[in-house]
């Protein structure tokens, strides 16, 4: 009898009902709040979903799924991890080393039509103009008082794009991942409630009425050098952000090629997905209670959120620029897509054109700043590296 | 965490500058490179290739319709528009204008637009997911 006594004292004392402390009861509902986003407003919910699911994993109190220990100061301690590493510590290893997020832009580049972009190459320079966010928000953490590398990490939420702020937050602040990545997902799902009115309060209705005229087709030949020529000369110019670029053009070359269709299509159905999980949970599971809850992570997300409408506004400014010099033939509201977040920010522009004249189609013109906007994100977040790590 | 202005300016705006600067220069140069390259392979492979030519006739001619309403002034209607048209968007619009209502068709031309309506509606049901 007593026996059984002791037994089950001994599984109370070890079950998490008597070991939950406060913060963790209110990570776990912070986790619900992000699970009802993902499903009910179907917020990015192929991300939001595991992160949320991740941070409610790493806050259940006496699992031990993820141990912070194990990634102390910035390196791994590999000793640790054969001593106590639970399931979501050999996860996280693969966002550690900088594995999931490459993969994960392999996935994209074979889903990515670069046509748009190589028809108009001066979508370029739109794509390049929505990455001030990420700068001039660098500046606005510094001021916070965070270091420089958390700082540029804070900024790169800008970029609008999540494996990007994933791979330079895992090497230059990888404390901060959690908040970080959350901030970032939450405002890409956020983009078509964020960008319309900063699109309309910097354009005239005349300038959101323009109509482009339709893009060149492009030859399969082009399509083919392209993505070689971009990693190229990218990788040459910010080799910090090869594996990103590399990835992202292998996809592609993949994509075009046409000869290696099961390659393209595992890449951007079960490789993507099984990355996908394997980096949401892991990354979910950085916001532990300790962590997240913090005055930094509302200093993060009020950040990403000025990144966000600063690299939107620099986009419009620029395009509205473009709109000057080319004698009204460029629409500004495709600017506003250099910011990444494939595809949503470009059909963002398509809705807002459209509110001004019905027969009006901007996705194919916003495509163009939209994917060169994951390449001018790239660099930047290679820039930020080289100068930072 | 708290606001500090106190901050190395010199490293803040250097990062800032470097970091505008590489990015365009990436950027200008792949538009440069893209551009060139377009030329290059246009002129090896697509340059002996005639210019697709424009489908959308410029300023169709457009033809007095043979007799609507005698004493009103004639109607005009586009070239390629047959009678039987004429009638059926008279009886359309006859139709949804009330009974007893007099109209005359002054007019009958089609919309310079691109795309028919028809292909118009399919753009718009897949551009607007949300």
């Amino acid at each position: 009898m007593e026996i059984l006594v002791q037994s089950v004292q001994t599984i109370i004392e070890k079950s998490g009902f008597v070991n939950l402390t406060g913060g963790q009861a209110l990570m776990i509902l912070v986790s619900f709040f992000l699970m009802y986003l993902a499903i009910k407003k179907q917020f990015e919910p192929l991300l939001l979903l595991p992160i949320a699911f991740g941070m409610l994993l790493t806050n259940l109190p006496m699992a031990g799924l993820y141990h912070v220990a194990i990634f102390e100061g910035g390196h791994i301690h590999w000793d640790l991890l054969n001593e106590m590493g639970g399931l979501i510590d050999y996860l996280y290893l693969g966002v550690k080393l900088g594995i999931y997020p490459p993969l994960i832009f392999l996935g994209i580049g074979t889903m990515t039509d670069f046509g748009p972009l190589i028809a108009n190459p001066k979508s370029f320079l739109l794509g390049a103009a929505a990455q001030a966010g990420i700068f001039f928000t660098f500046f606005g953490a510094l001021v916070l008082g965070f270091t420089p590398a958390q700082a540029g990490s804070i900024g790169i939420i800008g970029g609008a794009d999540g494996p990007t702020a994933i791979f330079t937050t895992s090497q230059l602040a990888p404390e901060l991942l959690g908040p970080i990545a959350v901030a970032a997902y939450s405002y890409m799902a956020l983009v078509p409630i964020i960008q319309p009115p900063i699109m309309r309060a910097l354009t005239t209705k005349k300038e959101r009425a323009v109509v482009m005229e339709q893009l060149r087709p492009v030859s399969r030949l082009e399509k083919l050098v392209f993505p070689i020529l971009v990693t190229i000369i990218v990788s040459f110019l910010v080799p910090d952000t090869a594996p990103l670029i590399g990835m992202l053009m292998l996809g592609n070359l993949f994509r075009e090629s046409g000869v290696v269709d099961r390659l393209s299509k595992t890449a951007q159905n079960e490789l993507m997905n099984i990355i996908t999980i394997f980096l949401g949970v892991s990354v979910g599971a950085t916001a532990t209670a300790e962590v997240f809850l913090s005055g930094e992570t509302l200093g993060i997300i009020a950040l990403g959120l000025i990144a966000f409408c600063l690299g939107t506004a620099a986009g419009v400014l620029f395009g509205k620029l473009m709109y000057i010099f080319s004698g009204g033939k460029v629409n500004p509201l495709i600017g506003s897509a250099g910011v990444s977040a494939v595809p949503m920010a470009a059909r963002v522009s398509q809705k807002v054109g459209q509110k001004e004249n019905p027969t009006n189609f901007l996705l194919m013109h916003a495509m163009g700043p939209n994917v060169a906007g994951v390449i001018g994100s790239a660099v930047a977040a290679g820039v930020l590296l080289s100068i930072l790590k | 965490m708290g606001i500090n202005f106190n901050i190395d300016y010199g490293f803040a705006g250097g990062v800032i500058v470097t970091g505008l600067v590489i990015v365009f220069l990436a950027l200008v140069g792949l538009t440069l490179v893209v551009m060139l390259l377009g030329k290059i392979l246009y002129s090896i492979s697509g340059g002996s290739k005639k210019t697709p030519e424009k489908k959308v006739q410029e300023a169709p001619k457009q033809a007095p319709a043979p007799k609507a309403m005698p004493v009103k002034p004639a109607m005009v209607v586009e070239e390629g528009i047959g009678d039987e048209i004429v009638a059926v968007i008279a009886a359309a619009v006859a139709a949804m204008s009330g009974d007893g209502k007099q109209f005359a068709l002054r007019s009958v031309k089609r919309v310079k637009e691109a795309r028919s309506s028809w292909c118009t509606a399919g753009l718009v049901q897949n551009t607007q997911p949300f």
